[in-house]
């Protein structure tokens, strides 16, 4: 019995037959055209909820955290929630822009820079929550270790003193290298606008670039060391928020397991974001050619292994629970999948370890209406996630005369809500001035910046035009 | 007080060979004796004294005195237990009490007394008084026949002095038509209260620590009342108020007790007078103990009550004063409103309690885990209805509604009104303490009740940790066997640690507490002494209901056992006062942190409060300002600035947004180390027993020890040498310096 074994070349990443020019016209346009008037209904919405999410933290410092619908038990509800929920969506961008740049990974270039503003800007919205959810808004500061007259020291045994350093840091680096990467598309933009005051703001941006071969070659380097700093960075962020929780002694948060945990649902919660913003850019702005269906199938891949480790991470949990013999511990899983907070717990099971199950068919991953669906399944059991981890654990501990049962406010509600609005407020002003595909990164994967066309065996049509007349290849 | 003293002192066991009471309690509701006790028995209200009756005719067979009671029998003359309390008092003669509660028939305290003096136990447990100042009759009798005189224009000016008949009289009476028909009504009331709003004068009536007076103590001990104050609203006391409109004399509180008093100090007045006032009582005072004979009319009148007595068949009514605001006069102490209820923990309201198997043929379900909507009852009997919520409380008796007195008041402050739901209006002459039966119907409706403890299980943990007498005497380390702590080395007391401890200087003593589970009944004198204390604020029905009291101690009960028919334990919490203390190492600010004598201190101007203490407290004690809790009253209603006067100056008032939780009373710990220094010169290590804790002042049972654990003769040290010792949650190895001694049940081998 004899089998053939074929090479399978790898698709084309860009895809339509595009040169250089169109690719920078495609993207720069997006800029340089007039508003639509979607554009302008969304930014409004978006205002209105920041407006609303601004009223919601006035009234908090007005009137004390008792607004929200915190107890004795449980310290902590939808602030901590929501933080670890943003957060976690930020893991994508910097994963995809860092990581997936040391691997190589082609692919990345699509999708990089708007993953990498998605995360700035959910990094942002989660920064709201730990600053605004203390008691005492107006001493905050104590958190960070300012030299003072009365030689006050934070508590550097603290995780959530490690949180404020971590989320400082992968904030500060991750707006460094989006904004290094942005420098050559500023100067792109700089040369294309028609407006004076456009010009002079790209120019300013884009610190003089002009394309030379030194500015390149120090540019690339930047940009590698830039990406070997951000990459350790996707893994601690993560890591030490999840150590606000495993560091501490309550049944159901003392685990081990929780980094690597956490890391994993971050990665699957933010990939998820990014699809379902991806999928609504590609379509109102005909990206469909830079983000393609292999795009859609290789993150939607990446959702399907990152919600596999969460489903094994859940288990372990109930596996460790057990075999570690502790009976609070025992006591605290078994009652969170049949306890007070159940539903919470099976809304988690089903969004974020079934429904992934369903990109195991080819079909269903190269769909785009089931990614969309199936993302924001993702995020919604994400954002669960946090609050079984969260509340079930406060919520019933050690001594059953403390528990209580944890449920919020309206308050808490449309601060969530409001979130929305700083990121969508955020996000359509990226997507209106700046240029929400790497211009220059692009190229580089292009089939035209391919001396050999794709071409291993030198057998294949030398011209573009040729090459896309390939059936197979553009399947 | 004192009985819960005296009753604690035999049960404070402190080694094997020690022994210690069986208490034995028949009961309808679940009251705090009956959590006590070793073996309890829940019958209906109205069978209780069938119940004793029975007794006393098994008793008749063996002693005399009881013959009223030869050939009597009724249905519980062959109950098992009739039979063993039998057995048990015949074998400790003159060494047992027997007593029934004060809301009993006549009769039937009339035979219990009989049965104490049968066994011998006059002047051996039971004292008998002969009371000066009492008039033999009817006094309920006597109440409705001056009413009815009232209400004749019998009297031009009627004269109340400190009671509130407009709220408490029975409905029937017509207390309030009554009252109008006198020309002038003067009323001597602390409260603006319903009877004040009836009545032509208002007297503002001094409270009793602004004013002089004096008194007899429950055994006719005399003492004087000293005031602590002026009367801060130029109140009058009784006595004053009666020698005015009696004698027409206008005579200081002061003058009258030296007076009266001049008759009671023999020898030189004012030495005998200071004295008086500097020990509090006056030395060989007492009414005289006697030893009354059974009147003749006895067994007569016994034999026909015990004959006409009988049970009801329907769902019984039992009216009882509220364990927290009495007969309601303390309504408006938004304190003891705020108290959880030592037995239902609610606040707030007052519910109709009932059992599980009564709650569900009547179909009410309570509230699960997650919702404080419980359902609403329509009570109705002789025409009358009222609607109150329902609890379930298990282990109360079948067929039978306890309500409390004393809620729902109208317009007498901020505090009081429309809390709870008037039961006066409901009482009548016919039935003033309970009624026989009612019919209770389901409105449907539910209601928002505020329980501070919402599950009553302690779901098999070891938290509790109890014996019986016996277990405990074959393995007097039964509470330290029950948990198993990993990694405790060779001759070391605790498990061994990753980090180093903190170092406590030799110089400091070093405070621990232990709490006696065994004499502890869960009362919550406690709590209230704590937060009298610690300016502790009171946040409001509304607060509680979203679970966040602010109690700095408070005491877990738990049901154990069958749900019909359960024991309950009671466990006080307060800070442990950890000394590897988890809630330190979280606070990114350090504003928690560790003194050294020991004590986990809590800074609040340095707390931010990001809670994370609180989440990682594994004892649940901290306390959180979710709002400017004391602004509201130290600032609003009629008269902040007396509100301000309550609070206690050594201790430092709250703002919101910071954590709070027991302190082991810092501000008395550092008092005494100031004064042990100035007294010694060098020593901040105050003498033992210097040092109180509020809630230990004021614990009735004396359960409470404190003190310095590096003196080993001090109390505390020496309470927690004794084999009951043990740490709640050990085996987290945070070191509480808060311990607990396991508790002890006497039962009788018979009824297990």
């Amino acid at each position: 019995m004899s089998k053939k074994y074929e090479y399978v070349p790898e698709q084309p990443l860009v895809q339509g037959n595009h040169t250089f020019s169109s690719i920078t016209a495609l993207i720069g346009d997006i800029v340089e055209k007039p508003t639509p008037m979607w554009w302008y209904i969304a930014f409004g919405v978006s205002n209105l909820l920041l407006a609303m999410l601004l009223g919601m933290i006035a009234y908090l410092v007005w009137e004390g955290t008792g607004i929200w619908g915190l107890n004795n038990p449980v310290g902590w509800g939808w602030a901590i929630i929501n933080f670890v929920w943003w957060v976690g969506i930020g893991h994508a961008g910097t994963l995809i822009s860092a990581i997936l740049f040391l691997f190589r990974q082609g692919w990345r270039t699509a999708i990089n820079r708007f993953a990498e503003a998605m995360t700035i800007f959910a990094v942002m919205c989660a920064g709201i929550f730990p600053a605004i959810h203390v008691g005492r808004i107006w001493v905050v500061y104590w958190m960070f270790p300012i030299p003072n007259q009365m030689q006050m020291w934070p508590n550097f045994n603290s995780p959530l003193l490690w949180d404020v350093f971590a989320v400082s840091t992968y904030f500060t680096v991750s707006l460094l290298f989006w904004y290094v990467g942005l420098v050559p598309d500023f100067a792109t933009l700089r040369d294309r606008v028609k407006s004076k005051f456009g010009r002079f703001i790209y120019g300013f941006f884009a610190l003089g670039w002009t394309g030379g071969n030194r500015q390149w070659q120090n540019y690339e380097k930047s940009y590698l060391i830039l990406a070997g700093l951000a990459t350790p960075l996707v893994l601690s962020v993560h890591t030490i928020v999840s150590f606000d929780f495993a560091v501490s002694i309550i049944p159901g948060w003392h685990t081990t397991i929780f980094p690597p945990y956490f890391v994993a649902g971050a990665i699957f919660s933010g990939f998820a974001m990014v699809m379902t913003l991806m999928i609504i850019a590609r379509k109102i702005y005909g990206l469909e050619d830079i983000m393609t269906v292999n795009h859609i199938e290789k993150m939607n891949m990446i959702i399907l292994v990152t919600g596999t480790m969460v489903g094994f991470a859940y288990v372990m949990e109930f596996f460790i629970a057990w075999y570690g013999g502790v009976e609070y511990e025992k006591f605290a899983f078994i009652n969170r999948a049949l306890g007070p907070y159940s539903w919470a717990y099976w809304m988690m099971f089903l969004c974020n370890v079934f429904s992934p199950q369903f990109f195991w068919s080819k079909k269903l991953r190269r769909s785009v209406t089931a990614s969309f669906i199936l993302s924001i399944v993702v995020n919604i059991g994400m954002w669960f996630e946090r609050f079984v981890i969260t509340v079930s654990s406060l919520a019933q501990d050690y001594l059953p005369g403390a528990w209580g049962y944890y449920s919020p406010t309206w308050v808490d509600v449309l601060t969530y809500v409001g979130t929305f609005g700083l990121f969508f407020t955020n996000f359509l002003l990226f997507l209106r001035f700046m240029p929400m595909v790497a211009i220059a990164e692009i190229k580089m994967v292009m089939p035209q910046a391919d001396p050999h066309y794709y071409d291993e065996n030198g057998d294949e049509p030398v011209t573009a035009n040729e090459f896309a007349k390939k059936p197979d290849l553009n399947a | 007080m004192e009985s819960t003293r005296r009753f604690s002192e035999s049960r404070n066991v402190e080694s094997t060979g020690d022994s210690m009471n069986r208490l034995y309690v028949v009961e309808s509701n679940y009251t705090v004796t009956g959590t006590m006790a070793d073996h309890r028995l829940r019958i209906k209200s109205g069978e209780i004294a069938l119940f004793g009756y029975a007794l006393a005719a098994r008793l008749a067979e063996s002693v005399t005195g009881l013959s009223a009671f030869s050939g009597y029998s009724n249905k519980f003359s062959q109950h098992s237990w009739v039979a063993v309390l039998a057995e048990e008092l015949l074998n400790n003669r003159g060494m047992s009490i027997l007593t029934a509660g004060t809301d009993h028939a006549t009769e039937l305290h009339a035979v219990v007394a009989a049965i104490n003096r049968a066994l011998g136990n006059v002047n051996e447990t039971v004292s008998l008084y002969d009371l000066p100042f009492t008039q033999p009759g009817d006094n309920r009798e006597a109440f409705a026949r001056m009413v009815r005189e009232i209400g004749n224009g019998a009297y031009d000016t009627v004269v109340i002095i400190g009671t509130n008949p407009s709220y408490t009289a029975p409905a029937d009476l017509g207390f309030d038509d009554a009252i109008s028909q006198a020309a002038a009504v003067i009323h001597l009331s602390g409260y603006y209260d319903e009877t004040s709003k009836n009545a032509g004068w208002h007297i503002n009536r001094a409270h009793y620590l602004e004013q002089w007076g004096d008194g007899y103590s429950y055994t006719g001990v005399q003492s004087v009342i000293q005031p602590m104050i002026q009367p801060l609203f130029g109140g009058r006391s009784e006595i004053e108020f009666l020698a005015t409109i009696i004698y027409g004399e206008d005579k200081t509180g002061h003058e009258l007790v030296r007076e009266t008093w001049s008759g009671a100090i023999s020898g030189n007045f004012d030495r005998g007078w200071n004295k008086v006032l500097h020990d509090g009582l006056l030395e060989n005072s007492g009414f005289e103990a006697v030893t009354p004979a059974l009147n003749g009319n006895f067994d007569a009148t016994t034999r026909e009550a015990a004959g006409n007595a009988s049970s009801g068949d329907g769902i019984e009514l039992v009216f009882k004063t509220d364990p927290k605001l009495f007969d309601g006069r303390w309504a408006n102490n938004p304190w003891l409103q705020e108290l959880p209820d030592p037995v239902t923990k609610i606040t707030w309201d007052n519910v109709a309690l009932m059992s599980p198997a009564t709650a569900e043929r009547l179909g009410f379900r309570g509230s699960k885990f997650d919702s404080k909507e419980e359902p609403v009852a329509r009570i109705e009997a002789g025409g009358s209805t009222f609607e109150i919520p329902v609890w379930i409380l298990p282990g109360h008796a079948d067929d039978s509604i306890t309500v409390y007195q004393g809620y729902g008041r109208k317009s007498i402050g901020r505090v009081a009104d429309g809390i709870g739901v008037n039961l006066y209006a409901f009482r009548t002459t016919a039935n003033m303490l309970s009624i026989s039966s009612v019919t209770v119907n389901n409105t449907g409706r539910l209601y928002t009740i505020a329980a501070t403890q919402d599950h009553h299980s302690m779901e098999g943990r070891p938290l509790i940790r109890e014996a019986s007498l016996e277990e405990y005497r074959t393995n007097p380390n039964f509470a330290d066997d029950m948990v198993k702590v990993p990694g405790i080395p060779e001759g070391e007391e605790h498990a061994i640690n990753l980090f180093d401890g903190p170092q406590y200087p030799k110089y400091e003593p070093q405070w621990g507490m232990a709490i006696d589970l065994n004499t502890c009944t869960g009362c919550g004198v406690c709590t209230i002494a704590c937060q009298a204390e610690n300016n502790i604020p009171v946040v409001g029905k509304r607060e509680v209901k979203r679970g966040r009291e602010m109690h700095w101690i408070r005491i877990d009960r738990y049901f154990n056992g069958d749900t019909d028919n359960p024991q309950v334990v009671q466990q006080p919490v307060p800070c442990m006062h950890c000394e590897q203390a988890p809630c330190e190492q979280v606070c990114p600010v350090a504003a928690t942190a560790h003194s050294d004598d020991g004590l986990n201190q809590m800074t609040y101007n340095r707390c931010i409060g990001t809670r994370y203490c609180a989440n990682n407290c594994p004892y649940k004690v901290r306390r959180f300002n979710f709002f400017n809790y004391p602004k509201e009253f130290l600032t609003t209603g009629s008269d902040p600035e007396i509100i301000q006067m309550a609070m206690n100056p050594d201790v430092s008032i709250r703002f919101r947004g910071v954590m709070e939780k027991c302190t082991y009373c810092v501000q008395r710990i550092s008092r005494a180390k100031i004064d042990t220094k100035r007294e010694t010169g060098n020593s901040i290590k105050p003498a033992d027993g210097s040092v109180k804790t509020a809630c230990q002042q004021a614990c009735p049972a004396g359960a409470i020890t404190f003190g310095d654990l590096t003196d080993s003769n001090s109390i505390v040290s020496r309470t927690k040498r004794n084999n009951r010792n043990y740490m709640l949650l050990e085996e987290l190895n945070v070191r509480p310096r808060t311990s607990y001694l396991a508790k002890l049940r006497n039962p009788n081998p018979k009824l297990v």
